[in-house]
């Protein structure tokens, strides 16, 4: 009885700090998300009908970026922009950093989708004499919309837990405000526990957003 | 009188793969053509050509007088024509595919309404009119708020041939659009190209449908390897062949009629 006593009531104290570092990665996690999905937007479009050098060109820049690791990506701006006499602050190394990343998987995803709509879908559309750009927003991009909303809702998800990689410099965010009370109070798992509820509350947020979007779209499309 | 279509000695190959070695052929206003032959004798191709939805290599091709795809200068080499007057000839000329593609994300209607709306501009209003009585015409009043992947293949079809219409072309290109249909639904289907026909509507047709072609069509065109072999009223040509290729064909066909 003494044991749980003592454990909520560290838990009840350490919510003010907590709330803090929740604006904290909300902030960066709210940035980085449009960020991410209109680069991974512009990316994709440049991808497919920009002219060949620029195309492959991005190619060559999603690999990099998709293949190394976003704390590494995070790490190069924060430590090595200073050298070329470029100081950013953590919070927008971090924004910068994901958006980055997940706009390289976004873009991946965009494109993926787009290109499973039919040649013949392009077809129908020039048979009638629609230019290719109107067919595009029109016809074809509504039906890309539907299939794509579940693996950018997964991604979005992803993006938002990536944001701890914030306290690898410094940034007090949920995750590493939650390692320095830790170690402040010789507590152990009911601060993680707090932490991993935080991030769960945000996620299943968004998730319902996501859905909430992704029935938008169904009904949009038809 | 020029011909509303003059298809002359168009070239066509996918690499060193030639497709189209040299077709030529006539059809006037008000005329109705069909393209029969073996898959891979070229007679989708050519259709696809008259659309430019393929480009060719060699020969001209003229719609209504204006030439498809190509200018040709006056050193006589050939010039692509820009998107814009690609798209402006694709108006005027209608392609109904096998595989109807029609928008699976929009209604009957507003595929029939998408050509007018988003080609031309027009306001929604206005299209919906058309729409409405095109989609009376093939006999889907009833269905002008579904969506294509609740009707059946000769629905779709319809919808298909009325969202070409819907566009007011001066010719109508069908490519095999029959072939993917069940047979029960292969009648629905061609009784509304055979009301179009009355109607005086120019057009060509690559199909399987012998009994139809020789019925509806005025003049008949057995492709083969990339060539012409045949040409004539479909009653010639297909009581009188005078190759063995269009034997060989005719005679697997009506085989294949017997089983």
């Amino acid at each position: 009885m003494d044991w749980w006593m003592i454990k909520l009531r560290l838990i009840a104290s350490i919510y003010p700090q907590m709330l803090d570092a929740l604006g904290v990665t909300v902030t960066i996690a709210a940035a980085s998300l449009p960020l991410a999905v209109a680069l991974g937007a512009v990316i994709a479009m440049l991808r497919m009908f920009a002219p060949k050098p620029v195309s492959a060109l991005l190619g060559g820049w999603i690999e990099v970026m998709r293949n190394t690791p976003l704390l590494l990506q995070m790490f190069l701006l924060y430590f090595a922009l200073p050298m070329l006499g470029w100081r950013l602050d953590g919070v927008y190394c971090g924004i910068l950093a994901i958006a980055l990343q997940h706009s390289a998987f976004l873009a991946e995803t965009f494109r993926g989708a787009i290109e499973t709509i039919s040649r013949r879908q392009w077809e129908a559309a020039r048979a009638l004499g629609i230019a290719d750009r109107t067919a595009m927003w029109h016809l074809i991009l509504p039906q890309a919309a539907v299939k794509v909303a579940a693996p950018i809702g997964n991604q979005l998800i992803i993006l938002v837990k990536d944001t701890s990689v914030v306290s690898g410099i410094a940034v007090l965010d949920l995750t590493l405000t939650g390692k320095i009370i830790l170690e402040r109070n010789a507590a152990s798992f009911e601060v993680f526990l707090v932490v991993a509820s935080f991030y769960l509350a945000l996620t299943v947020v968004l998730g319902l957003l996501v859905r909430w979007i992704e029935n938008k779209t169904r009904t949009m499309a038809g | 009188m020029s011909a509303m279509i003059e298809v002359r000695n168009v070239v066509k190959s996918y690499g060193s793969l030639e497709v189209l070695k040299g077709v030529s052929f006539d059809v006037a206003q008000g005329e109705v053509a069909a393209i029969i032959g073996a898959s891979g004798s070229g007679k989708s191709t050519i259709l696809r050509c008259i659309n430019f939805l393929e480009d060719f290599q060699g020969g001209t091709i003229h719609v209504s007088g204006e030439s498809v795809g190509y200018d040709t200068q006056p050193d006589g080499s050939r010039k692509h024509q820009s998107d814009k007057t690609i798209a402006r000839h694709r108006q005027e000329v209608g392609m109904v595919f096998q595989s109807f593609n029609l928008f699976p994300h929009k209604t009957v209607v507003e595929n029939v309404m998408s050509g007018p709306v988003l080609a031309k501009g027009m306001p929604k209003k206005e299209a919906r009119t058309i729409a409405e009585a095109l989609l009376a015409k093939v006999g889907l009043s009833e269905k002008l708020d579904a969506l294509p992947a609740n009707l059946s293949g000769g629905q779709q079809q319809r919808v298909a041939i009325a969202r070409a219409l819907a566009m007011q072309p001066k010719v109508m290109l069908f490519d095999e659009v029959t072939s993917a249909l069940d047979p029960e639904l292969v009648g629905e289907v061609l009784r509304v190209i055979r009301d179009l026909a009355q109607d005086g509507m120019t057009m060509i047709l690559v199909t399987h449908e012998m009994h139809f072609a020789r019925d509806v069509a005025d003049q008949l065109l057995f492709f083969d390897s990339g060539r012409i072999l045949q040409q004539g009223v479909p009653r010639d040509v297909l009581d009188h062949p005078e190759s063995d290729r269009l034997k060989t064909f005719l005679r697997r066909f009506s085989e294949a009629n017997y089983l």
